[in-house]
Order: structure tokens, then sequence, then C-alpha cells
């Protein structure tokens, strides 16, 4: 499964995206981004207004490609923040945004991370 | 801040602008918020019909303190240990010896330099003006890459080392988070498109002056920079934001490029970032610069008194760049004089970022 996943807002209000496949991610990572998609295809995005907008949070934005027919795909998109999203789902955005970054501080051979 | 009791519920209701049921929900307490909350649900078909403004007159000013009178913070800093729960595990409280922990000391003392340059500069006790505890945790999240204020405190992150080093490291970035805490108190910016980029300018503005203020740089000496300090060690960029040259703060290959504009008619209309409050805080950010580059010397002395006094007297959470123009302008002429160098540089700097008052 093709997604593609971006971080937006916070302090710095930094966009930083990247694409990922579950077919060349680590199991657990792949696990954990099967889980997050199978989260956000059934969690209803919370309307503009039902949730307040915290100075400075983060926002996650995922969308997902899903064959719903032979040669048909369909992308969903699905949008997170800080303060709506469940914790479930806020530890796996983390968790593959990590990996987002990892890679590509990795493409340039510079610094990645702890 | 809001009158008590509670706002009374009657037909009237349904006439209250949406903006004061947003000052209700960003300043009242649990019982109005919740109040504001149900009247906006109740009132949303009458309001398409019926927009009609009421006096803004829940908006309070933040309690001033009478000269020669001294308060100090109430400062409180706790640990998250790298978990979402907050406010965590105490660690300093005010009075105490350093901790002994980088993040810990760096919330606290950055705390008190915020503290006192709105208690020495413009007469306000803490946030609310009355002397509200500062409470910050830091450590919060697995190497997460942010700092925010939730409403209540400040919560600052570790960084992953990659993209920023723990974020207690730049004073403006304490600053900046402290001033969400002061406009939130001082009637509050609807954190969405202009409302929400001058939130956004309002807090960096003072958060290169709490910078400037605890090192004594006058204009042409300070950086001018929000975030510089912080990013990771092969990040290509100076800082997160620059107030002297916006869109010039960063150019890498992972962040991409600053995309703060400097003039309205590089205005950035997007929907990502609650319409780009940290894209067009730009802005208002590069108007201030000049209108302190025009009067020189300190800048939390003439300009910073025009900015505060202005955001204590905008009185419109829906507050957009040229409504807080004019009433800068008009706080320049009242303070200073309507014919001062102080007003007219005032309406010069917005016109060279193309707002004309």
């Amino acid at each position: 499964m093709k997604l593609h996943l971006a971080s937006f807002g916070g302090i710095g209000g930094l966009r930083i995206d990247g694409p990922l496949d579950t077919e060349d991610l680590a199991p657990d990572l792949a696990a954990t981004a099967r889980r997050l998609v199978a989260l956000a295809a059934l969690d209803r995005e919370p309307e503009r207004g039902e949730t307040r907008s915290v100075p400075d949070g983060l926002g996650y934005e995922l969308s997902w490609s899903v064959e719903e027919a032979p040669g048909r795909d369909v992308t969903h998109r699905r949008l997170f923040s800080e303060q709506n999203a469940p914790p479930e789902a806020l530890d796996s955005l983390q968790a593959l945004m990590r990996e987002i970054v990892r890679r590509k501080a990795a493409a340039r051979g510079g610094h990645t991370g702890r | 801040m809001f009158p008590s009791p509670a706002l009374p519920v009657h037909p009237i209701q349904c006439i209250v602008p949406p903006y004061i049921l947003d000052a209700i929900k960003l300043r009242g307490n649990a019982q109005q918020r919740a109040m504001a909350v149900r009247m906006e649900s109740d009132c949303r078909a009458f309001r398409a019909r019926r927009e009609q403004a009421a006096p803004p007159d829940s908006f309070l000013p933040a309690a001033r303190i009478s000269a020669g009178e001294s308060r100090g913070p109430k400062r409180e800093v706790y640990d998250a240990g790298n978990g979402s729960s907050l406010p965590g595990t105490s660690r300093r409280k005010e009075g105490d010896e350093p901790a002994g922990d980088a993040q810990v000391d760096e919330a606290y003392e950055g705390a008190g330099d915020t503290h006192r340059l709105y208690l020495e500069q413009y007469e306000r006790d803490s946030l609310d003006g009355k002397g509200l505890a500062l409470v910050s945790a830091v450590h919060y999240g697995r190497d997460y890459n942010n700092a925010f204020w939730n409403g209540d405190q400040m919560v600052y992150g570790d960084g992953d080392g990659t993209i920023f080093t723990p974020l207690t490291g730049s004073l403006s970035v304490i600053g900046h988070e402290l001033s969400h805490g002061v406009v939130q108190y001082s009637g509050g910016l609807v954190y969405q498109d202009e409302p929400g980029a001058l939130n956004e300018s309002f807090a960096d503005v003072f958060g290169v002056l709490t910078v400037q203020y605890r090192n004594d740089e006058t204009v042409d000496a300070a950086k001018w920079l929000v975030g510089d300090g912080i990013f990771g060690p092969d990040i290509r960029g100076e800082a997160l934001r620059s107030l002297k040259a916006p869109g010039n703060a960063y150019d890498d290959d992972i962040l991409g490029t600053d995309p703060q504009p400097y003039h309205m008619d590089l205005y950035v209309n997007t929907s990502s970032d609650n319409g780009g409050v940290h894209i067009n805080s730009g802005i208002p950010n590069h108007a201030f610069y000049l209108l302190a580059s025009y009067l020189g010397g300190k800048a939390w002395e003439k300009a910073g008194r025009i900015w505060y006094d202005t955001m204590q007297a905008v009185n419109n959470p829906h507050a957009t760049f040229a409504n807080w123009a004019d009433k800068s302008v008009e706080m320049a002429r009242e303070r200073y004089g309507s014919g001062s160098l102080e007003a007219v540089f005032t309406r010069r700097a917005w016109k060279l970022v193309g707002i004309t008052v």
C-alpha cells in the first residue's frame, strides 16, 4: 500500500512530507502504517470549528491509495491535528514521520538523529 | 476576565456575533465556554440571516500594576518524561536552585526573562496581568519536534536531533510561546487566516523583544530571529523566521525554503497551517521591524510599546492586518502625539509592507 504523509504547523510552520510504501518499510512500521490507515478510514474527521486550534499545534495529512476495482485506484485523504487525533493514531503518525525524516537525512548523507 | 455570572440565556443570544463567542471560548471559564459552544450551535441558522454586531463590551484590559509595585514570576517547570501526559513531574518551582537539567533550567530562566519584559516595560504582571503562574513542561513526547502553548501552559519537545535540538534552547521560542498566552488573555486573536497570522506575529515580535531586552540590544545589534540555535547540525538555516528578512531564514533539502512574505503583494492564500498563520505573519513581522528600525534605539521601548498597546486595544479576535495597522497608528498617535515621528513611522512601516492606513 502506498501512502503519503505530511506534518505541518508547529512553531516553525514547517511542512515536511514524503511517500511511504508498506512493501519497503520494516515490518513493524509497515504494520503501524496499516493500522493507521485502518483507523483513518474508520474515524470521522472533525468538521472545522469542532476542535479548538492550539497555537503552534502540529497537524498531519495522510493520503493513501486503494484499488477499488481492477486497475482503478482511489486516493483517500485524512487530516489530523494533535488535538483531535486518537492517541494511537498520533503515535503512529509520529513514528512514520520519524521514518520520513530519517530517510531524507540519510539521502543527503547527513545526521540522522539520536 | 469575563463579567460573572455567566452570560444569561435569552432570545437576544442569537444576535451575539461570532467573534464574541470566539472570545468567550478563548477567555471564559468552563461554564462560559460550554455556553458559548451551545449558543454558537443554536444560532447558526439565525446568524446566516442576521449578522449584527454587538458592542464588544466583554473585553477588559489586563490588570496593570501600580508604579513602584514589584511582583515576581511564579514559575513551575515539569518533566513530561518523554510522554504526553501533562504537566508531568515537578522539577523546579519559583526560587528553587537550578535542577541540573538543561531543558528544565532553560524553561525556568526563559519564563523569567519573558515575565520581566512584560512587567518592567508594559506593567503587565504575567500573561493575564494578575500574576498567573507560568507553567512549562519539558521533555514532552519522543523526539518531539515542536513547542506549543496549549491554552494553559507551555510545552517543549527535545527535538529529534535531525531537524531540531531541544526547543528550550532558544529564548525567542520561550518568549514566543508565552506571548501566545498574552494574546489569549488580551482578547484573543482567532487562530486562522489573518487574525491567526497576527497572533503568530505578536508572539514572534515579543519573542525577539524578550531576547533583545535580556541582552540589552539595540535595533541594529539585534539578530531579529525567531528560533535561532535550535536547528539540527545539518539543517541549512539560521532560524525559523527572520523579522528583518522574511523568506530568508532557511533553505534546506528537508525543510524547503522559508515561505514567509514581507509584503501584501506576496500574501499566500492557503488552507494549510490554519490558513498560513506561520507564513503570512511575515508581513506584520516585517512592519514591526521597519518601525523599530526607523525609531532606532531599543525596540521594546517605543515600537514594542505601540504593538503592545495595539494588542490591548484592538478588541476584535477577528482583526485583519488592516484593522491592526489602523489601531497601531491610532495607538502611536494617542501615546506620542498625532504629528509625532512615532505615528508617522508607524504609518510608513505599514505602507512599506503594502497596507495603507
